[in-house]
């Protein structure tokens, strides 16, 4: 894992910790799911929000299974970066485990099923991960490449991918969350 | 059983349309309230306590508080059991409801020994509840135990003089009787507080009281048929036929567009949040937790449609017929559920929650 990486995991931590006690529990991960399925006006009882906290639970169980070392039920953040990058990075999960979150995210924020993010959708689903304006702003510019004011639901999977695998500065997904 | 007249109301509901998780350890749950129940007295053993585990309290609670800690969700399936003795007692004639109120009882200096196992329960839950939370909530929580104990009277109060309630007038009533209080235990559960900004707020209101409406008259489109048997008239179902000389099939359907038109309201609500929380001025710790509160209340309807179809509450089922407890379990797969209630079980049970 190089450094860049290791700045994205590390983001994605803080992010991931809503309660920002510095450790990492299935409260935050149900509690940003929560944030998420609120944002967009669904319910845990719907077809996206269930598809949601089914994903995140998985993410959650990967991370605990492979990286709870003392087994309390929590992560620290050096416990996290290395089962982010055992699992995901350099290990085979992505695609079983954390693809299918990526996708019941992009599906709750594309409220109208368009294949597209308007700008207000992308900023919904950036308040639940705590980015800030300017980031948002950022990011959005990054993954826009056609200068649509709009994000194409395929290719915002492909910069999620990127985010939180990908060691090459060169991607526009690392800046999906804004600068790293 | 009536519970499958709300198939086709809930497959229009999209917010509602798929099964609620279960919590992992929704059998330890259970046992562990089953035990509790016992232990305390608030069951006798043999066939009452048969009875009360077919209740299964706890997998309501299972299902509304999928993610919790198993202690936390226990406790609140303590609270709904609680609930559920203490409405039989009144309807057994054997409690003094009216001539006391249970905050008087939290603040009344009797001996354990002197206390009914109700009551002793009651000090136990509250001296296992109180402490997770700031005196305001301690204050609405009490408050709204009363306000269960004074829509009992009432309702008591009604059947002796006959009084038939007006559509608004039982609303507001079903909310007190149906155990708001149960609801506001949810950020006692979830370990956090709404603030009180929060809860003046239109919004708010909405997806608390929608939430106890819909659950609320979910219940009583399920028990319609034995209240009516009971010739008991709290019931939506009947107010409404009363009100607007509906035939009851008539009467159901009106209740369920209600409960469309509510559910509708409680999205409208949501979608507000973010933009309350902003302008409340909320850090994001304190938005994410709001938001778990909401979704639990958002999560409470469906939770109460499946312990419908799954609680000998409303169906007396016979106790060799399996239910589907996966949490899974789609619509389909309930159905058939239900339909193995109907073809199996006795009479339906003329009690409500």
């Amino acid at each position: 894992m190089n450094d860049l990486q290791m700045r994205k995991i590390d983001r994605a931590f803080e992010q991931m910790d809503t309660d920002g006690s510095g450790f990492l529990d299935r409260d935050d991960v149900q509690a940003l799911a929560a944030r998420l399925i609120v944002g967009f006006g669904e319910t845990p009882s719907s077809v996206k929000g269930r598809a949601v906290l089914d994903s995140f639970g998985g993410i959650w169980n990967t991370l605990v299974d492979a990286m709870d070392v003392n087994k309390d039920g929590m992560l620290s953040p050096a416990e996290f970066r290395d089962g982010m990058a055992g699992s995901f990075i350099d290990g085979p999960q992505y695609d079983a485990v954390f693809r299918p979150a990526a996708e019941a995210v992009v599906s709750l924020c594309d409220t109208d099923g368009d294949g597209v993010l308007r700008r207000d959708e992308f900023a919904m689903f950036q308040a639940a991960f705590g980015t800030s304006t300017e980031d948002v702003d950022v990011a959005f510019a990054a993954l826009d490449t056609d200068h649509n004011d709009a994000l194409d639901v395929d290719e915002l999977l492909v910069a999620m991918r990127q985010y939180y695998t990908a060691a090459d500065p060169r991607l526009a997904g690392n800046l999906l969350y804004g600068q790293v | 059983m009536d519970a499958e007249r709300l198939f086709p109301l809930i497959s229009r509901i999209p917010l509602l349309s798929t099964p609620v998780r279960a919590h992992e350890a929704e059998d330890d749950i259970e046992a562990s309230l089953n035990a509790w129940a016992l232990r305390g007295q608030l069951v006798s053993a043999g066939p009452a306590y048969d009875r009360f585990q077919a209740h299964r309290f706890g997998f309501l609670a299972s299902h509304t508080f999928p993610d919790a800690k198993a202690d936390d969700v226990v406790l609140w399936a303590q609270w709904l059991a609680w609930l559920v003795v203490l409405e039989d007692s009144h309807e057994d004639g054997k409690s003094d409801v009216g001539k006391r109120t249970l905050s008087g009882v939290l603040a009344g200096r009797r001996d354990r020994k002197g206390l009914s196992p109700i009551d002793k329960a009651l000090r136990e839950l509250w001296t296992a509840t109180a402490p997770r939370s700031g005196p305001a909530w301690r204050r609405r929580f009490v408050g709204k135990l009363d306000l269960h104990q004074a829509a009992c009277a009432n309702e008591a109060a009604n059947r002796r003089r006959g009084r038939l309630l007006s559509p608004s007038e039982y609303v507001v009533l079903r909310r007190g009787t149906f155990g708001a209080y149960l609801f506001d235990l949810i950020e006692a559960v979830l370990r956090t507080e709404v603030p009180a900004r929060m809860l003046a707020t239109s919004t708010w209101r909405t997806l608390y009281e929608g939430s106890i409406d819909v659950s609320a008259w979910f219940a009583d489109i399920a028990s319609f048929a034995p209240d009516q048997a009971a010739e008991d008239t709290h019931n939506m179902v009947y107010v409404a036929a009363k009100a607007f000389g509906m035939p009851p099939t008539a009467a159901i359907d009106w209740v369920g567009e209600r409960i469309i038109e509510r559910c509708a309201q409680m999205r409208a609500a949501v979608l507000t949040l973010p933009g309350l929380f902003d302008r409340c001025g909320y850090d994001r710790p304190t938005a994410t937790y709001l938001s778990r509160v909401a979704c639990t209340l958002l999560t409470l309807p469906r939770a109460y449609f499946e312990w419908l179809l799954t609680s000998a509450r409303y169906t007396e089922r016979d106790p060799n017929v399996t239910i589907p407890r996966q949490a899974n379990a789609d619509t389909t797969t309930l159905r058939r559920a239900g339909a193995g209630h109907e073809a199996t079980a006795g009479r339906a049970v003329a009690t409500r929650r």
